[in-house]
């Protein structure tokens, strides 16, 4: 990463720990909002370090909770991490079509990254959308009631977002 | 008797459910001034008498847990709104954080008056993001005009709530993991006594209620309670919030009064199956709740019915299935949920939960034989009395349920 990038990233993590009156029992909420704006969708070790440095906790404590949240990865994802329902809703609700679709959609397997690294591809046990299911969901956005068409789109705004930010 | 109602979900239809004034106009609030100057035992007596039961799958009576947690003497005491609502198939409390954030807030505010409580917590999940802001603005909005914070309405009541949120855990729903979640820890549970009751979130006292449940709570000391409480059974008196989702024509929210038929619930409420195919199953309370043949369709949703017929309404979610789907492979999605769910804390749970789902694998790719059925026995016999918490005490219920009512399709596996 660019220097002033990385400096910039730590300063807006310092921001997010302030917000937070520096309190080690928010860890959680702190690393929840710091992975949302950290390259790649991850905590890295260096952001690790940070974190725990800066709330004086141990570094294992911090890795304890990142290891054991699954909204919490230690591995770099794509910019916008696609999760499908693959509960009991979605489940008679075939989701496997769905999934199917966005594989072709994205040329990936779930489990897999594109190669651009803007999307990355997983199952989620049920995030509550049972009622539009089958359902996907990007970040805190919810999207259900689909059709081929309406998941062509959805790629497609996410994708000339993803542009957007990078000019 | 007709079949939805909408005295919980009275706010559903609000313009905008983040205005404080639209809340107080509708007579939001009436029952926080009316209870701020009650005797306690006051309280405690209409709550027992609304028989009301923890809405978030335990069933526990509400009004003895408020009792319960009164008695605690502490400097401070903890109150905290389950939203952690992991179950499966349940999206009942998302209505309600959607639509009655102010209901839920004013619950709370009475149930920590009630017990004494002097700090509360919201803990929503991860996947509710959007909500957490929702709570969090209705929260600051309720502060300015003194319904929350110090001196509350000039009573010299005190109370600072706050939203936690979740990280994707589906075993923090249990209250000792919840706690350990809110203190920043990993969200495994604890060992009990002593209980959450006497030592909860920092040590302190803490009592845990479910989102529906606290938003009941001022109907009960407001105009609609006389409605509510004209609702239901005897013993299940009032409305449940369930969560309808899978195979219907219309999946989801709805509040109904305790004592229709599964069936009318599938037919009438929801419409029936989806392409007029035929019913099959259904799923009760979550995953972790037991799976139901047709020949359950005609018992009343009550809890004393589900008792007597061995199902349990749970969180309140129904799920439906129909004829095109294979109940093995239904239980396979329930049990590697499981698996991903264990906090991996105990031995049973972590095992178990691995090897039923490596069983399951074999019926569902048809080379299962007579010695698995003898193994899930075992297996879910030992997790049933070795697992430390809830979690692994009883999410063996659906597999249990299923071979039981549906015993052909498994043999026709083996």
């Amino acid at each position: 990463m660019n220097m002033d990038l990385e400096k910039d990233l730590y300063l807006k993590i310092e921001e997010i720990i302030e917000k937070y009156e520096n309190n080690k029992n928010n860890i959680l909420g702190i690393l929840l909002e710091v992975q949302a704006i950290a390259p790649q969708q991850y905590i890295s070790a260096d952001i690790a370090k940070f974190v725990s440095r800066s709330l004086g906790i141990s570094l294992s404590r911090t890795y304890d909770v990142i290891t054991f949240y699954s909204a919490l990865s230690d591995k770099p994802r794509g910019q916008y991490v696609i999760q499908i329902c693959n509960s009991t809703a979605c489940m008679v609700n075939k989701y496997e079509t769905l999934k199917d679709v966005l594989e072709q959609q994205l040329e990936i397997k779930v489990g897999e990254t594109t190669n651009d690294g803007v999307f990355t591809l997983m199952y989620s046990p049920c995030f509550g959308a049972c009622d539009v299911s089958p359902a996907f969901r990007i970040g805190d956005e919810i999207f259900g009631e689909l059709s081929k068409k309406k998941i062509k789109d959805i790629i497609h705004d996410y994708r000339r977002e993803n542009l957007k930010e990078v000019l | 008797m007709k079949k939805s109602v909408e005295i919980i979900s009275k706010n559903f239809n609000f313009k905008n459910p983040e205005s404080l004034e639209e809340y107080i106009k509708s007579g939001g609030f009436s029952a926080l001034k009316q209870v701020i100057d009650m005797p306690k035992e006051e309280i405690f007596d209409v709550v027992t008498a609304s028989k009301l039961k923890g809405r978030g799958g335990a069933a526990y009576p509400t009004g003895r847990k408020l009792q319960q947690a009164a008695q605690e003497i502490a400097d401070s005491k903890v109150i905290v709104c389950n939203a952690d609502e992991g179950e499966p198939s349940t999206f009942k409390d998302r209505a309600l954080l959607e639509w009655a954030p102010f209901k839920v807030l004013e619950g709370l505010i009475i149930s920590a008056y009630a017990i004494n409580a002097d700090r509360g917590y919201i803990y929503i999940r991860e996947e509710y993001q959007k909500l957490q802001r929702r709570m969090r603005t209705a929260i600051e909005l309720a502060e300015k005009e003194n319904l929350l914070g110090e001196n509350i309405l000039g009573k010299g009541f005190n109370l600072k709530v706050e939203v936690v949120s979740g990280g994707g855990a589906y075993v923090c729903g249990e209250g000792s993991a919840l706690a350990e979640s809110i203190e920043g820890k990993s969200g495994r549970p604890r060992i009990k006594p002593p209980y959450i009751k006497q030592k909860g979130v920092f040590g302190l006292p803490t009592c845990i209620n479910n989102v529906e449940t606290l938003a009941i709570v001022p109907v009960l000391f407001s105009k609609d309670a006389e409605e509510y409480l004209s609702c239901g059974t005897e013993e299940s008196k009032g409305t449940k919030l369930i969560s309808i989702s899978g195979n219907v024509n219309r999946p989801g929210v709805y509040e109904i009064p305790f004592g229709l038929t599964l069936r009318e619930i599938i037919y009438d409420v929801a419409k029936g199956i989806e392409n007029d195919k035929k019913f099959k199953f259904l799923q009760l309370g979550g995953a972790s709740g037991p799976i139901a043949s047709d020949m359950m369709l005609d018992v009343k949703y009550t809890y004393e019915d589900f008792k007597a017929n061995g199902l349990a309404i749970g969180s309140g979610a129904i799920l439906v299935g129909d004829e095109s789907n294979s109940i093995v492979d239904y239980v396979r999605t329930v049990q590697d949920f499981f698996v991903h769910e264990s906090c991996g804390k105990c031995t049973p749970c972590r095992e178990g939960n691995r090897q039923l789902a490596v069983i399951i694998k074999r019926f569902s790719n048809k080379i299962a034989g007579p010695e698995d059925l003898a193994s899930i026995n075992k297996i879910t016999d030992i997790m049933k009395s070795a697992s430390f918490c809830g979690l692994g005490k009883s999410c063996t219920a659906p597999l249990i349920s299923a071979i039981r009512e549906f015993k052909e399709e498994f043999y026709s596996c083996m």
